[in-house]
């Protein structure tokens, strides 16, 4: 277990780390999430982080890293405060995510995912019973 | 632990001072994996002593227009800083808490850094 | 000339399409008690909505991404979601305003109603929502309403004296009598009905949906520079002919029979009948803009797949929540509310909406990751910052007018 120390590297460093700087709130939180077929999936609602936990002291041996988006109802306790249990989280493990820049493009088609169930729902409940609803528009 | 437990923590210098809230948390991506992203890690938190807003983006140098949103969102966030992760000592749920002395960072590029505390 | 052809239809749409019942009422009582002395508001009121309907357009054909997306990114959930509550719920209160419309405007053709109309108003608003292709709908609705040019052509039928418009539009304080909150109180209402806050988020939508890249820049920019003070021109048409007819004989607007007396007077029947076809068209394409952009504000906020171009299956939510604003729009009206009370409300309720809307997009057509080298020049952003403020004081001084004055009277 390592303990906090004094910056390792030049301070510069952290504000540019060989150009590959990622400020998660800027550039991946809330950022709208695209499949192969560009069809959205959802926004980023929350982000998984591995390697911190709360009410511990932090084991540098490993920076944290993230290994999952959240979305869904993961949203709500970022508006009203509050914690969802993690058995109720709809994830999307980063190991999907191709490219994350102004969209952030995941490698499995929106419908082959657990989390887009209530899309699935609403279509098959209510959408596709009414008719033309399978229809292109003209 | 979520990225949103994490924004809008405080946190407090190695003698208890505030230091103000996370606004932000900053990664390096990591080499890609082939077709994939590489991994995140994180390296910085983002801090700001005096407001939580979200910055759009001006104050990380990339928008500076127009001049007078610019300003009045610099000036909001005149003190924010770059404080590296190495740094901290323990999360909780109500603050952050730094283990070391930690240098300055500002925040915006076009401020140089000192290495006075 | 294909490409002519394209860029005359899409003015010709924009024109057409510029005026919804918010401005046809709003013009007319402000027509018929103040005469021209409100048309700074409404040249105002035209350029703003060029400048920021340009903006969300340009923003929309370079990155892709239409307006509620980059709202949400921008300002993070928890003020995103007060932008987006806000917004959607003036939203569905224009909405409903313009289903009112539509029936309103079939009572004048029929003799009977309004109640009556309303299931047909929200079918039909559906229908074509669930069914018609995008352009077609935009195309034919925009098309139709240019009948609304008839309201100019009797002006001209009227024989006004131009001298008196001229001096009641160039000299404004001439006009005032009575209360001169009231006189600011409608400009804030004439503010709110010329810059209304759904035509951005459907026009950057829109752009979406019809695949706008940067080479149809110059298309969007014809429509919006060319088209929208065309369209405003025919709001000032409406207010004239009520300056001319209405507010000699010092007659209120309470209904449409007021609005189209004017045309009339001047046309006859068949006059009548273009007028009557014009307020149709204008409504009904107001209403599946305004039904469509509560469906973009709430899919795009919450990153739901949207848009016609998509089969309804294949954007669910996105169709369901349309459905379901439809039913609020037709429930509120069922329970017999003017629909010409709840216009005047919308439009008020609009000014204060702005500043939500139209702060983003400021903020986003300047930012170089969305837009690359097509950010806002100095000029554009001098002109945008100046709006900014001028909608703010809007913004903040339309209830408070509103309450004082008791909306107008």
């Amino acid at each position: 277990m390592k303990r906090a120390t004094r910056p390792q590297r030049p301070l510069e460093w952290y504000r540019d780390p060989d150009g590959r700087g990622f400020d998660a709130r800027l550039e991946l939180l809330d950022r709208q999430m695209l499949d192969p077929d560009d069809v959205p999936i959802s926004t980023v609602d929350d982000v998984e982080l591995a390697g911190v936990e709360i009410g511990s002291a932090v084991d540098h041996d490993q920076p944290p890293t993230v290994v999952a988006l959240l979305v869904g109802a993961a949203v709500l306790p970022r508006i009203f405060g509050g914690h969802m249990p993690r058995s109720r989280w709809d994830r999307i493990e980063w190991r999907h995510v191709l490219r994350a820049d102004s969209v952030i493009h995941i490698n499995t088609a929106a419908d082959d995912m657990d989390a887009t169930w209530l899309e699935r729902w609403i279509r098959d409940r209510v959408i596709a019973p009414i008719p033309g609803g399978r229809h292109a528009p003209e | 632990m979520l990225l949103s437990e994490l924004l809008d923590l405080p946190v407090r210098g190695r003698d208890g001072e505030d230091l103000g809230r996370v606004v932000d948390v900053r990664f390096r991506r990591g080499a890609r994996r082939g077709e994939y992203e590489g991994e995140l890690e994180l390296i910085a938190l983002i801090v700001s002593p005096h407001s939580r807003m979200s910055m759009y983006g001006y104050e990380r140098g990339r928008v500076n227009r127009p001049a007078v949103i610019a300003t009045w969102i610099a000036w909001i966030h005149r003190r924010s800083r770059v404080i590296p992760w190495e740094c901290v000592q323990r999360v909780d749920e109500d603050a952050i808490a730094l283990g070391v002395a930690v240098p300055v960072i500002p925040l915006n590029i076009r401020r140089s850094i000192s290495d006075s505390d | 000339m294909k490409k002519i052809f394209a860029v005359a239809l899409g003015i010709l749409t924009a024109i057409g399409g510029f005026v919804d019942i918010g401005d046809l009422v709003t013009n007319a009582v402000v027509g018929s008690r103040f005469g021209m002395s409100l048309t700074w508001v409404v040249l105002l009121g035209i350029v703003g909505i060029c400048v920021y309907a340009d903006m969300s357009g340009r923003v929309a054909a370079v990155s892709g991404r239409a307006t509620f997306e980059i709202i949400r990114e921008r300002l993070g959930p928890r003020a995103g979601l007060a932008n987006l509550t806000a917004s959607f719920l003036i939203n569905l209160l224009t909405l409903t305003a313009e289903i009112g419309g539509i029936a309103l405007a079939l009572q004048l053709a029929a003799g009977v109603g309004p109640g009556m109309w309303i299931p047909v108003a929200l079918f039909g608003v559906w229908i074509v929502v669930w069914r018609t292709k995008f352009s077609i709908m935009e195309n034919v609705t925009g098309l139709v309403g240019l009948c609304l040019i008839v309201f100019a052509v009797a002006l001209f039928l009227l024989n006004p004296d131009w001298g008196t418009l001229g001096t009641q539009a160039s000299q404004p304080w001439t006009q005032i009598t009575g209360n001169p909150l009231s006189y600011w109180y409608f400009a804030v209402a004439l503010f709110g009905a010329a810059m209304t806050p759904y035509e951005v988020f459907f026009f950057s939508s829109g752009g979406v949906e019809e695949g706008w890249t940067r080479k149809d820049l110059g298309t969007e920019r014809a429509n919006v520079f060319i088209g929208f003070p065309l369209g405003g021109m025919l709001s000032l048409a409406i207010a004239a002919c009520a300056a001319v007819v209405l507010l000699p004989k010092a007659i209120e607007v309470t209904s449409l029979s007021q609005i189209v007396l004017p045309v009339a007077q001047a046309g006859g029947k068949l006059a009548l009948a273009f007028v009557i076809v014009g307020i149709l068209a204008a409504t009904f394409g107001a209403a599946l803009e305004t039904t469509l952009s509560s469906g973009y504000t709430l899919a795009q906020f919450f990153g739901w797949s949207w848009g016609k171009f998509r089969k309804p299956a294949q954007a669910a939510r996105f169709h369901l929540s349309m459905i379901i604003c439809l039913l609020i729009g037709g429930g509120i009206l069922a329970t017999g509310v003017d629909p010409v009370a709840v216009t005047e409300v919308s439009v008020v309720f609009s000014a204060v909406a702005l500043p939500l809307t139209y702060f983003p997009i400021l903020v986003v057509a300047n930012d170089p990751e969305y837009m690359g080298d097509e950010v806002n020049g100095r000029m554009r952003n001098g002109l945008a910052v100046f709006f900014l403020a001028v909608i703010m004081v809007a913004a903040l001084a339309a209830i408070p007018l509103m309450i004082i004055t008791g909306m107008g009277s």
